[in-house]
């Protein structure tokens, strides 16, 4: 594994509460130089206050934060937002509607003189592709072109960090890819490293170095989104970034009795009943596995959504490629791939 | 990897500590007033509660509550029936008297009532006519209702504070979908009964906070009360206060005033909070309009004419006759130096009153928490007091200030500093702001409220701090906020009466306590340049609610 990037971004022992609520307990983590780090969770897990806590929105109450090797916020004193050097693109963009394209990148330039402010802000407009609309106001341009000024605006005072709040919620969904590909490029050319927070998994595997998933205040995995799809640690992981048949058995002797086969397990510190968990498309039909029948089968377009009855009623879903899938009642053997199969102690 | 960075700890600055300690200053100096007269009721120097009560205080009370049912009930009657009228029917003219029928707003009630006095008293020239058309020789002859009465200082004030009512049951109805009347009339409610069961109980809170702030300007008015001898609680106050020379027993009835207040405001904070309930939060077409039958529409238009005439185009045909018949005269009765005097205070209040709103509103805004909340709504308080317990307020810690600092200085050094701040302009500016504070905080806390908070969010990533983004984000996107605020301060500042007449320097006259002066002799006529230009500054209010509610109904309240 090729060593791990300075951290430039620091979380120690993050503790928040709203009132009686709880919304981040015992949160550590880091964001290193030129990485993109996704914290993706459901809603209400906590990812926004982290977000806020980094920027310096919200009084820290417990816990370190550290940006730039710099302490930020610690035992209940934090540095203002103004002061942490960080920049923050927000789901609605945020953009000052009183102020044209070109004033609103300049906004937080710091310079010599306004002319120098011009030509940074000019820089990075050209970065993002905005250049020759400098002189529109924002209520004049589309979604897609009002997320790349916010995106100029903030990266143009060379921030040490980078925090981004859901900033592709607010878009088409058929413009969300081309604009995240735009954006990473942009992050990447300026090298600043990124904290992005979303709700979408699939947009934190399409844009992380690494991603952190979040559980109720707290982390459930960190990792590269090979090793979160691969190797997830619980089944919470395993079902956040795809649909799972969760299945039970008992581990003996190193292995375990599913309903759908038998699974070698070399984790000796999982013994008795585990939940197994096997992605749907792992499952496929042939000559090999256990009997089923076919309840019912639907054609999605990329690949049709296959529900089975197995002994016991045991009811499992697979994902099988192509559009002519068996019809209701068909009695076909399904199999699964062990690779895309995951052990867990049960919860 | 490392998870511990480099130890120490950061400075401890948010910059927001010093816009909660500025807030509460402004808060708390804005409610001095209020206190003081609490106080000096509460602990007199001497108690004449006992004396008042066998006399006097009842009469007041009476007179008072007797002329608060009888505006209660007119306002309420001419602003719910016109604003339904106008909102759901058609009839000839319907367009104009939409707004149109805010226009008696523009005419403080003093000046209505100088003006029907002099048209319908004996020696006026409808008695005079009417006397010549049927032979009647003396008062004896024929009986014709007296101006001066209760009955008289009613109507003056129905007159010109139905619009209140208007106003907000006007909004009220247009909030209101007129699916829901088109509901209940195919359950088979006629008109009267889908106005009585539907819409008027959907409309009631604004219809309250409507009389609430009619009823307030009549506890307020000491002009029309002067004028016809009728004994209110603020004609008691000024009795008992400059005539008896007695400080103590005024506050006394100042304090009762307060009670009153505080009952009124219960109210308007009750109703209010019922009306979110009842606004609908969906935005319908408008309904079609109820066709009405011919006689009904002439009865429409009939009732719609008649406060408009009463209320603005008979006074304001008046004041101009008069204003180009005795200009020369008017001029010369230095008509510019109280214009000016008026103009500087109106200016003045209503720039220091839009800044200190918007230092307590940002303040509330970035800190929040109960105390400062709390302390912007006890400063809010203001637009309830009448002027006549303001002015009070102000005079009695200002009094014992300058007599303390009086006698300390000559105590120390002996030299009498004597008066400092009572009967200056920055007393009359202090009573102003107490009074109309609530009018720019008001706005401005909806303005702010309207900003998205991400907007502020950025500003501050951005570098910006509290201040920074006051000035580079809020301001610029609140100057119609702003000026609107500024402006419905200054109109009022330029009409207001009781404070001004109380607080005033010897020899300071502004165009109202002018018009009061001249009004009050009898001589109109030489103060018809000063009404006239308080009713044409008043009519700018009345320009921007209607623009407001042409709008954005949701806005006006």
């Amino acid at each position: 594994m090729p060593d791990a990037p300075t951290p430039v971004l620091i979380f120690n022992d993050i503790r928040h509460r709203y009132g009686q609520t709880v919304a981040v307990d015992g949160l550590s983590m880091t964001v290193g130089e030129g990485e993109v780090v996704c914290l993706v969770g459901p809603s209400g897990c906590g990812k926004s206050t982290t977000l806020r806590l980094a920027a310096g929105l919200e009084e820290l109450q417990h816990g370190r934060v550290s940006i730039g090797g710099q302490v930020v916020a610690a035992d209940g004193c934090s540095l203002p937002p103004e002061d942490r050097n960080t920049g923050m693109v927000f789901q609605d963009f945020a953009l000052f509607p009183h102020l044209k394209v070109i004033d609103n990148v300049m906004f937080g330039v710091r310079g010599k003189g306004v002319a120098e402010k011009r030509r940074r802000a000019e820089r990075i407009l050209d970065q993002v592709g905005m250049a020759r609309y400098a002189q529109t106001f924002p209520h004049e341009l589309s979604g897609g072109e009002q997320q790349r000024v916010a995106l100029a605006r903030a990266l143009a005072p060379r921030p040490a960090l980078m925090l981004m709040d859901e900033p592709f919620s607010g878009l088409d969904t058929q413009l969300r890819d081309s604009v995240r590909d735009d954006t990473l490029n942009i992050l990447a050319e300026a090298g600043t490293p990124t904290l992005l927070v979303t709700h979408d998994p699939g947009e934190a595997m399409r844009m992380a170095d690494r991603v952190a998933v979040m559980r109720a205040g707290g982390l459930a995995q960190v990792g590269p989104p090979a090793e979160i799809y691969g190797a997830p640690a619980s089944l919470f992981v395993a079902r956040f970034f795809g649909h799972v048949n969760a299945l039970s058995g008992t581990v003996a002797a190193g292995s375990v009795d599913s309903p759908l086969g038998r699974l070698a397990v070399n984790l000796p510190e999982l013994s008795g009943p585990v939940t197994i968990g096997i992605r749907n498309e792992a499952l496929f039909l042939g000559q090999t596995g256990v009997p089923a029948t076919v309840i019912s089968a639907r054609v999605l377009g990329p690949y049709s959504v296959v529900e089975l009855a197995l002994a016991d009623h045991i009811k499992v879903w697979a994902h099988v490629p192509g559009t002519a899938p068996p019809g209701p009642d068909d009695k076909v053997n399904v199999d699964f791939d062990r690779a895309q199969a995951f052990v867990f102690a049960k919860e | 990897m490392q998870l511990d960075a480099t130890q120490g700890r950061p400075r401890r600055l948010s910059g927001e500590g010093g816009w909660q300690v500025g807030g509460l200053l402004i808060a708390c100096a804005i409610a001095l007033p209020i206190v003081a007269v609490a106080w000096l009721a509460v602990l007199p120097s001497e108690n004449i509660w006992p004396h008042l009560f066998e006399t006097v205080l009842w009469g007041y009370i009476d007179t008072t509550l007797r002329l608060m049912l009888g505006v209660a009930i007119g306002s309420v009657v001419i602003g719910v029936g016109t604003a339904w009228l106008v909102t759901t029917t058609e009839f000839p003219g319907r367009r104009v008297f939409q707004w149109a029928l805010m226009l008696p707003l523009a005419v403080p009630t003093y000046i209505v009532a100088y003006v029907y006095t002099d048209l319908l008293e004996f020696a006026g020239p409808v008695q005079i006519v009417l006397r010549a058309m049927f032979g009647w020789q003396s008062a004896r002859d024929y009986w014709f209702p007296e101006i001066r009465s209760v009955g008289g200082a009613i109507v003056m004030m129905t007159l010109t504070l139905y619009p209140y009512v208007y106003l907000l049951s006007r909004v009220a109805f247009l909030e209101q979908a007129g699916v829901t009347r088109e509901v209940s009339r195919t359950l088979g409610a006629g008109p009267w009964q889908t106005f009585f069961r539907v819409a008027l109980p959907l409309a009631r809170p604004a219809v309250v906070v409507g009389m609430t702030l009619a009823l307030m300007e009549t506890l307020n008015d000491f002009g029309t009360v002067d004028f016809f001898a009728v004994r209110t609680l603020t004609a008691g106050v000024f009795n008992v206060w400059l005539t008896m020379g007695n400080v103590s027993g005024g506050a006394q009835i100042a304090l009762v005033m307060l009670g009153f207040v505080v009952l009124l405001i219960m109210l308007e904070r009750l109703e209010r909070r019922r009306r979110r309930y009842h606004a609908l939060a969906t935005r319908h077409r408008r309904a079609v309009r109820q066709r009405l039958g011919a006689r009904t529409q002439c009865a429409a238009t009939a009732a719609c004419l008649v406060p408009v005439i009463l209320g603005f185009l008979i006074p304001g045909a008046i004041l101009l006759r008069n204003a180009v018949l005795f200009a020369e005269e008017s001029w010369s009765s230095r008509f510019p130096d109280f214009a000016i005097n008026s103009l500087l205070l109106a200016g003045g209040a209503a720039i220091l009153c839009v800044v200190l709103a918007t230092f307590l509103a940002y303040a509330v805004r970035l800190r929040g928490g109960a105390v400062l909340s709390g302390a912007a709504r006890v400063a809010s308080l203001g637009y309830a007091v009448p002027g006549a317990v303001l002015a009070l307020g102000i005079l009695i810690p200002f009094g014992a200030f300058d007599n303390a600092f009086d006698g300390w200085m000559r105590n120390t050094f002996g030299v009498s500093t004597g008066l400092l701040l009572s009967g200056t302009v920055a007393a009359v500016m202090f009573a102003y702001v107490v009074r109309f504070f609530a009018l720019s905080y008001g706005a401005l806390e909806s303005g702010l409220g309207r900003i998205k908070p991400s907007m502020e969010m950025a500003a501050r990533t951005l570098g910006e701090g509290p201040a920074g983004t006051l000035f580079r984000v809020h301001l610029p996107l609140m100057k119609g906020t702003l000026l609107t605020a500024a402006l419905l301060i200054f109109v009022d500042v330029m009409k207001e009466l009781p404070a001004t007449l109380l607080l005033r320097p010897f020899n300071f006259d502004t165009l109202a306590t002018y018009v009061y002066q001249y009004g009050s002799s009898e001589q109109l006529e030489l103060a018809s340049l000063g009404a006239l230009s308080i009713v044409l500054v008043g009519l700018v209010p009345v320009i921007l609610l209607n623009r407001t509610v042409a709008r954005d109904p949701s806005e006006v309240i």
